[in-house]
């Protein structure tokens, strides 16, 4: 038999969710959950490149959920709503942007190995060089795989000019990683 | 401007992400300007992406939490909001009244002189009769379509218990 605290405890949550009848969520906890689970890390790895800022990218990520769970949306499978949180996920950066509330970008030093590796930290600072669209085109492709038509969905672009904006974006890519990295070479000469 | 795009460049991509690159491709790749950018940047964004993998990230219950306050708060606004609409009426209504009030009983304005007094208040009062009327009408079914509505948001009595019956079954049971 449940003692007095036990049924208090139980009953709070219920009886607030019962005063103020909120807007039914777009999926149960347990769903959500595992969605979390395959499509967070992705994401935040996304947001924390493109922008460049932890903080920004756990805010945005968190928004983009709360988005997606209260979106009145028709039924979509797991790769759509993978698209849908990117969209709002780049949508929201854009947002930012042009409030100009994030312009200093920190580069995010990452744990293990790879951060110390000379080519690594070359290529992380050319790509905090690019701007915002580049970084977001050159995620989106070769770290996602995402198709042409599958960036064009999540960034807003027109599906014809995404292979040349990617061309342009991966020839500026590629020549400030190789001009960092002759720097580097010459420096430690 | 003329891109020149390599139509391997999607075979290129497609390789790198299932595995080694073939002999064929390989050799293609060393030989292409543009596609060899593409294996340049795609390990090397590949090999960031796989660093980040130890960074802590929010817990999914953080995120649910959050999405379920922003769902009370948002429940809450709308519940306020004919209420709201009805206060802001009644405000509106009151300074039509007051103002009705002034203009209905011009003691002080018989003092005036009877030139200017006349034709003005005519005109005004037969104005301020007809805005206060509307604004009178407009307040009442406000005020109806807000009873309807808080009534209609109000009347989730059967959820509720589940949820109450919901909760004691799981204490119970624990």
């Amino acid at each position: 038999m449940p003692d007095e605290l036990q049924i208090r405890v139980a009953l709070e949550p219920a009886c607030s969710l019962g005063e103020v009848r909120e807007q039914p969520l777009r999926m149960n906890e347990v769903v959500f959950h595992a969605l979390y689970e395959r499509t967070a890390r992705p994401l935040f790895n996304y947001l924390l490149r493109v922008s460049g800022r932890r903080d920004i990218a756990e805010d945005v990520l968190q928004e983009s959920y709360c988005r997606l769970l209260s979106a009145k949306l028709p039924e979509m499978d797991e790769t759509q709503t993978r698209s849908y949180l990117f969209k709002i996920a780049t949508n929201l950066l854009r947002d930012r942007g042009r409030r100009n509330e994030d312009t200093a970008i920190e580069t995010v030093n990452t744990p293990g190995a790879m951060a110390n590796h000379v080519d690594q930290a070359a290529m992380r600072q050319a790509f905090d060089r690019l701007k915002l669209r580049e970084r977001e085109l050159l995620w989106l492709a070769y770290v996602e795989g995402a198709s042409h038509k599958e960036i064009a969905d999540s960034t807003g672009l027109k599906p014809g000019s995404i292979r040349l904006l990617l061309y342009r974006a991966r020839q500026r890519l590629a020549g400030l990683i190789r001009g960092d990295s002759r720097k580097k070479t010459k420096v430690d000469a | 401007m003329n891109a020149s795009l390599c139509k391997y460049e999607q075979e290129v991509m497609k390789a790198l992400r299932f595995g080694p690159l073939s002999h064929e491709l390989q050799a293609h790749v060393t030989g292409c300007v543009e596609c060899s950018e593409v294996v340049l940047v795609a390990n090397c964004l590949e090999r960031d992406a796989h660093s980040m993998g130890e960074i802590s990230i929010p817990s999914a219950d953080l995120v649910w939490r959050r999405a379920i306050l922003r769902s009370r708060a948002e429940a809450a606004a709308r519940a306020i909001r004919p209420i709201q609409l009805v206060v802001h009426a009644s405000i509106a209504v009151m300074i039509t009244a007051i103002f009705w009030l002034i203009l209905g009983s011009p003691a002080w304005l018989r003092s005036m002189p009877a030139a200017l007094y006349t034709p003005i208040l005519h005109t005004v009062r037969g104005l301020w009769v007809a805005v206060s009327f509307a604004a009178g009408l407009v307040t009442m079914l406000t005020a109806l379509f807000g009873a309807v509505y808080i009534l209609r948001t109000d009347c989730v009595p059967v959820v509720r218990v589940r949820h109450i019956r919901a909760s004691i079954r799981i204490t119970t049971t624990i």
